[in-house]
């Protein structure tokens, strides 16, 4: 079972973690980097690093132990559907391969393209979540502060179950792959997150009639947070949301706020 | 002893809601002057709720017997709230809603644990009581009497009483309240904070922070599980009113007096309708539901807000 982290480093990253790492200055970052991938060579694990490895690492990339993925140089067009298909297709290769894992390093600022809105960062990241948390693989998505918008960042660490970096930046909640139209929601939902997290649910929503949303990693949901799931299920008229093992705080404030309702097509669940 | 009265009928220009004062002097006093009003509504065949301590029950189902007031009064059960004045007006309305939907004109009985409140809690029963008048001035009628016991209750909510009721019980009569006054409430001034003076600021961003500055102070003074985490929800929707409504940040104090923990937020932003977060939400509701949530998750909640001093909220916590 996956469990929500925030840490300071990459250093305990395995196989199903996906990682968002706000990225530290630049001489932390490639020995951080660094690290995490020759952990992967020592352990057995093929490697994999999209955007442009630092000249000074070494590593071969170009074998069949490694791959390397530069969307700059790239000819054809690149996008989410493409780093999502390629992590699949990656992870299924490296087993056959004989590796332990997929261990893959994303450099966010050489793939998003100029504009990257929170939804399409939430989008494009539970997807990625969905195949890491059903694969052999772990993935460490690099962000850079200077190369990314403050709302954009908040959006992106709140759609990994692991964060890396400095406490002040982590995510007070996170929403997650668990299987296969399921996902976990962990920490606390309050009105600073409310966006991220309307934001995450809507998209979670477009593609399944009944979202499933296991929340015993939920501390808490204040007001912002539950009418954020409300406005979410209204943006899909005919689709339910389904609020699996609340604690009984979150319970209680659901009823006095009066969502406990036929009229809301969120139901909490057992 | 004046005998209790027979209603007269309420003046001819009465409002909808006809909220009476009833000042009397001990326990006979106040059996004379409910059963009357109780008998009043039988004969009329109305409804009748009733609101009062568990004693003041006792006695009255004892003087009213065994008979067809069994079907008609109901006894409600206050103490199931709470003891935060903050949500008698939506049980009220939810009472009297359930009572008139049965097609009977409503009668109410309510009469306040003056004499076992805190000093916080007897104002914010005196707003309580200010408040109805606004509540229920658009509602459909009914008549509510709250019986006073003046040899017990202090002076100063006696004589606010007498403000904020216009109609009330004297000499056996029902009648219009001289003493009434329309206009705003006055507050009393809240107790200066007996903390070090350590503040905290928070803006956009900083809930976390928040919940941190609660906890710490929650704990130190054995402050733990359930009750904790109502308390750090509710803080949570104060602070964000903050930065939504009260100018983008505020500053929250914690300190414990007595075996009470207080919490105390302040921001530039005023609440100008005093009846916010005192009605249940619609579930399609935009907006409006924090301080209701507030409300319900705190022990008492006392709010002080004025378009040029800005608003201070305080939420108190009993620590036993």
């Amino acid at each position: 079972m996956r469990i929500a982290r925030s840490v300071a480093s990459l250093a305990p990253v395995g196989v199903g973690d996906h990682v968002c790492w706000a990225v530290p200055a630049k001489a932390d970052f490639q020995r951080a980097a660094l690290a995490y991938l020759t952990d992967g060579t020592r352990l057995g694990d093929k490697i994999m690093v999209v955007g442009s490895p630092s000249r000074s690492w070494r590593l071969d990339l170009r074998g069949p132990q490694g791959v390397l993925v530069d969307p700059s140089a790239c000819d054809v067009d690149w996008d989410a559907n493409a780093l999502v298909s390629l992590l699949r297709q990656e992870a299924e290769e490296a087993g056959r391969q004989g590796f332990r894992a997929l261990r893959v390093l994303a450099h966010m600022d050489h793939f998003w393209p100029a504009g990257l809105t929170p939804r399409q960062v939430a989008d494009h990241e539970l997807r990625l979540d969905a195949v890491i948390g059903a694969s052999a693989a772990m993935v460490v998505c690099a962000y850079a502060g200077s190369g990314f918008l403050p709302d954009v960042l908040g959006q992106a660490a709140t759609v990994h179950p692991h964060f890396a970096g400095d406490r002040d930046a982590a995510p007070s909640f996170q929403v997650f792959s668990a299987g296969e139209d399921c996902w976990n929601v962990s920490g606390v939902v309050d009105a600073d997150g409310a966006p991220a997290f309307h934001t995450a649910v809507t998209e979670l929503l477009r593609t399944t009639d009944t979202l499933r949303l296991r929340c015993q990693g939920l501390e808490l949901m204040d007001a912002a947070g539950m009418q954020a799931l409300v406005e979410a299920s209204g943006a899909h008229p005919g689709r339910t949301i389904m609020v699996e093992d609340a604690n009984p705080l979150v319970r209680k404030c659901w009823e006095l706020l009066g969502y406990d309702s036929p009229a809301v097509p969120v139901e909490l669940v057992p | 002893m004046t005998s209790p009265p027979t209603a007269a009928a309420p003046a001819a220009k009465s409002p909808a809601f006809r909220h009476e004062l009833y000042p009397y002097q001990g326990e006979a006093a106040f059996l004379e002057g409910a059963t009357s009003f109780v008998e009043d509504a039988m004969r009329a065949d109305e409804t009748v709720l009733v609101a009062v301590g568990s004693d003041k029950q006792a006695i009255l189902r004892d003087a009213l017997g065994t008979n067809p007031a069994d079907r008609q009064v109901t006894f409600v059960d206050t103490a199931a709230l709470g003891r935060n004045p903050g949500r008698l007006i939506p049980a009220w309305q939810e009472w009297i809603a359930k009572a008139v939907s049965d097609g009977q004109p409503v009668r109410g009985i309510s009469e306040s644990p003056w004499t076992t409140a805190t000093a916080a809690e007897r104002s914010e029963l005196r707003y309580h009581e200010w408040l109805l008048n606004l509540t229920f001035a658009d509602s459909p009628a009914w008549w509510l009497l709250c019986p006073y016991d003046t040899s017990t209750v202090e002076a100063a909510v006696l004589e606010s009483a007498r403000r904020c009721h216009p109609f009330q019980l004297a000499e056996g009569v029902h009648g219009d309240n001289s003493a009434f006054a329309e206009g705003p409430f006055l507050f009393d001034e809240l107790e200066a904070p007996c903390d070090p003076q350590e503040s905290l600021s928070y803006g956009a961003g900083a809930l976390g922070a928040v919940r941190d500055k609660v906890t710490a102070c929650a704990t130190r003074h054995g402050l733990t599980g359930p009750r904790l985490s109502e308390l750090l929800v509710a803080a949570t929707e104060v602070a964000a009113n903050s930065v939504r409504h009260g100018g983008g940040w505020g500053t929250l104090r914690t300190w414990v007096e007595g075996d009470v923990l207080i919490c105390q937020f302040h921001d530039t932003g005023h609440i100008a309708d005093p009846l916010v977060g005192r009605s249940r939400p619609k579930p399609h509701q935009l907006g409006g539901r924090g301080l209701w949530l507030v409300q319900q998750l705190c022990d008492l909640v006392q709010i002080r807000s004025t378009a040029e001093q800005g608003t201070t909220v305080r939420l108190i916590t009993a620590l036993a």
